[in-house]
């Protein structure tokens, strides 16, 4: 690397720290989002607890949210729904609820598998000790549920990553766009786009380092 | 407490709206109505981001003019790409595109367009990675050759010259740079850009080799215009009397020479 290329990443710097943080703003509004809803959804289409139309409801939504690009998606949200309601979303609240959202179909998914592996025996003792529904979830099923699906939580967490860089189409000023940006000026392509993508790494790194933490303090937790 | 806090506002509401209703009335006033510009960023030297992230460029400093000229205050929204920007103007999410959008017959029959910057254009330039190949004087020579793919920028009037060519294979990109890098990097042969971005992209890669391609006069673009939506006809008019007074004082020229789009 040239001592051209490092002036002007240093250069570049304050701008791809914006588009950075903005990324990171949109993963962290978006997984929770995310979280809330595929816990939601993936308890309620679990064998245990199915029942026959809210389930199949939501069953069918899931289907939907995962068979539909995201990038449809984000479009619809940002433009169709506006429309059809009247609510002007701005690009930052299209983008973390499309991404909230889409994601929340592959969450119940892991959520759902999760639960179901837990053995029959624990919801029996869980019950056999007066366990009300929500405590036997709470402190018996959901805790060996998020180790079993963690590694796929983790995973999608990870594509989440990924594709906050489509929300660049509609001109959030994340960090693809602000990379956009600075090539557009200096005309630099290689260096800023391989700095963009260390920017990714980084961000990927601590998603999965909170993982393995995660994963370490639920190992008290014995199949 | 709490009760007592509603049991207020609920006879202060009245009185309150009334105040509220005056301050909006006369701060709208004070800065005038919002005029929304729809652009997209990563478009030097018409609109990028400087330094500090803010907006700037030859179309955010037109707008602003043209604001200041209509009275009102300029709102601009990144949107991302071409096709989001009409789809924008269509839904009434925007006032109006600033984004050096060539005006063509085709373009003209969906949106209004008024005339603000750029030549009239009759030719554009094909560029080409090191060498133009012997046998290639027009678009229409790549055609029917399943390994001569020509990349342009998606939306753009280029792409609406290209796509006329029969048998020709496109590719559409997002970003003029996109293209050039699809050349420089063998994915495509050639590309098809916007006449006033030529020196700068020259000046950058002396690679380019560039192939001069006369349009039709069907084809050929009036220049750079605002986009409008033809259902709002006194924004219309207004714009276009806005412009015109600009062009009169000599400011777009100012704005060109500032952004190196004509010499000084």
């Amino acid at each position: 690397m040239d001592s051209t290329s490092l002036t002007l990443i240093k250069s570049s710097m304050p701008l791809l720290l914006q588009g950075a943080l903005m990324t990171v703003k949109i993963l962290l509004s978006a997984s929770f989002l995310s979280l809330g809803l595929g816990l939601l959804f993936g308890i309620a289409t679990c064998n245990k607890l199915r029942t026959t139309l809210l389930s199949s409801v939501l069953e069918g939504t899931t289907f939907i949210l995962r068979a539909v690009p995201f990038y449809v998606q984000l479009l619809i949200w940002y433009f169709v729904l506006p429309d059809l309601f009247g609510i002007d979303l701005d690009a930052f609240t299209a983008s973390f609820v499309s991404l909230g959202v889409c994601s929340s179909g592959y969450m119940a998914q892991a959520v759902r598998g999760g639960i179901n592996a837990v053995e029959n025996e624990q919801w029996e003792a869980a019950k056999t000790l007066g366990y009300s529904p929500y405590a036997q979830m709470r402190y018996v099923i959901l805790p060996q549920m998020l180790k079993t699906c963690l590694p796929s939580i983790t995973n999608k967490l990870d594509a989440m990553v990924k594709s906050t860089s489509i929300l660049s189409s509609i001109g959030l000023l994340e960090l693809t766009r602000m990379g956009m940006n600075i090539v557009s000026r200096e005309m630099q392509p290689l260096t800023i786009y391989c700095t963009v993508a260390l920017f990714y790494l980084l961000i990927s790194a601590v998603v999965n380092t909170f993982s393995k933490y995660l994963e370490q303090r639920l190992s008290y937790v014995k199949n | 407490m709490r009760f007592y806090f509603v049991f207020y506002l609920h006879f202060k509401g009245e009185i309150m709206s009334k105040y509220l209703f005056l301050s909006i009335f006369f701060i709208s006033g004070l800065f005038g109505e919002d005029f929304v510009v729809g652009t997209t960023s990563g478009y030097a030297p018409y609109v990028s981001l400087d330094e500090e992230g803010k907006y700037v460029g030859f179309d955010i400093d037109f707008a602003e003019a043209l604001a200041k000229k209509l009275d009102r205050t300029l709102v601009i929204k990144d949107l991302g790409s071409m096709p989001s920007l009409f789809l924008a103007l269509k839904l009434g999410k925007i006032d109006a595109i600033i984004w050096a959008i060539s005006i063509t017959q085709e373009r003209q029959k969906v949106v209004e367009m008024v005339y603000y910057q750029g030549e009239k254009v009759t030719q554009l330039p094909m560029l080409f990675w090191k060498t133009i190949p012997d046998n290639v004087r027009r678009p229409e020579d790549l055609a029917n050759n399943p390994k001569a793919v020509v990349c342009v920028e998606a939306g753009s009037f280029q792409e609406g010259v290209l796509q006329k060519v029969e048998g020709l294979k496109v590719k559409q990109v997002d970003k003029v740079m996109d293209a050039i890098l699809e050349l420089k990097f063998s994915k495509a042969c050639a590309t098809m850009i916007d006449p006033s971005l030529l020196s700068r992209y020259k000046a950058q890669f002396p690679e380019l080799k560039v192939l001069d391609v006369a349009l039709a006069p069907s084809q050929q673009s009036l220049g750079n215009g605002i986009c409008l939506s033809k259902d709002n006809s006194p924004l219309s008019h207004d714009v276009q009397q806005a412009v015109e007074a600009l062009q009169n004082e000599g400011q777009i020229r100012l704005l060109e020479e500032k952004w190196g789009l004509v010499a000084k």
